[in-house]
């Protein structure tokens, strides 16, 4: 029946797919367009209706989803290798970059680790959101807090001052520190913390990533 | 077949098989399909028809190969592959390379008996 083999078809693609994951996004997609195309041209020369054993017949010369993505990813997979200035930059830069080069450092470490080739896609995206701005966001946000909290003496209502000379009118409730910044409202020190501690642990968890690819050539 | 020989003759195809693309690609181009079941058809080359595309993929992005679409009449749109130049002087080179190489083994292929 067309239908069923239709569905194994497109059963088969779709584990194709899931088994090129991991790999550059444009790359997979190739992969399965040619194969795809390569199974039409091969119904192509069968006469219709073409029997579900024909098709199976086809899958199987066609080869295994997982021996494809297995030579998929030796042409194209993570490569393995040396250790080299843009992992190191991007590992001091990513936590710390944003501390020790305002606004560039950070930025920079961000560039390095997608220009590396030894992490995935995956693990640039991770590396690079969380945390973004890396140990800067956390001390940025520690700074500002306290910054706010040892200006802001809002408590008790508007704060009476006199100006001038006796006989002025007090200024009152026109103080600056009774306007009340959103750093308050955020319950300081909890999330500086988990920032700096999820941004730690990225750069661990990248920097074992490095560890694993430059130690053992094919054992991703 | 012993283990150790499984994995040798893989080896060997693995290097091989990238200049057999090229050299099938040497008198005009091809769809991946006809590339696919020509290569099928010489035993001990591919191990399945699909694992071909990841290698034209990759011969693509190393600018060995490059490819158009063409229509056609019977059925979906077919991408045609042909020899760049580089891609030429690479199998060139292979070519010389395997020369001397299949004669040194085979001498001493010949010396062993």
């Amino acid at each position: 029946m067309a239908l069923t083999n239709e569905k194994r078809i497109a059963t088969y693609l779709r584990g194709l797919r899931k088994a090129l994951r991991g790999l550059p996004r444009a790359r997979g997609q190739e992969i399965v367009g040619a194969i795809q195309s390569h199974i039409e041209s091969e119904l192509e020369g069968l006469p219709q209706p073409v029997s579900e054993t024909q098709i199976l017949e086809i899958l199987d010369r066609v080869g295994d989803p997982d021996e494809i993505a297995a030579k998929a990813r030796e042409e194209f997979g993570v490569s393995t290798g040396r250790v080299g200035v843009a992992e190191i930059g991007a590992v001091i830069l990513l936590p710390l970059g944003g501390v020790l080069l305002p606004f560039i450092g950070w930025i920079i470490g961000v560039v390095l680790l997608w220009v590396s080739s030894l992490w995935t896609t995956r693990e640039k995206l991770l590396g690079t959101f969380v945390v973004p701005f890396g140990l800067a966001l956390p001390l940025y946000l520690t700074v500002f807090a306290v910054g706010v909290s040892s200006t802001t003496t809002c408590v008790g209502g508007p704060v009476e001052v006199i100006r001038g000379s006796p006989g002025a009118r007090s200024d009152i409730g026109t103080m600056p520190e009774c306007i009340s910044s959103g750093a308050t409202t955020f319950s300081w020190p909890i999330v500086p913390i988990l920032l700096a501690v999820g941004s730690i642990a990225m750069t661990i968890y990248l920097v074992r990533k490095l560890y694993a690819r430059t130690r053992a050539p094919s054992a991703l | 077949m012993v283990p150790g020989e499984g994995m040798m003759l893989a080896q060997l195809r693995k290097g091989a098989l990238e200049y057999c693309v090229l050299a099938l690609l040497r008198d005009g181009e091809r769809y991946g399909f006809e590339l696919a079941r020509t290569l099928g058809e010489v035993d001990g080359m591919v191990t399945s028809e699909g694992t071909l595309y990841p290698l034209l993929t990759r011969l693509r992005r190393d600018r060995l190969v490059a490819s158009r679409w063409e229509e056609s009449l019977t059925g979906p749109p077919r991408r045609y592959y042909h020899l760049t130049s580089r891609g030429q002087a690479a199998l060139d080179d292979f070519i010389r390379e395997w020369r001397r190489f299949r004669t040194a083994v085979d001498h001493f292929m010949e010396e062993a008996g």
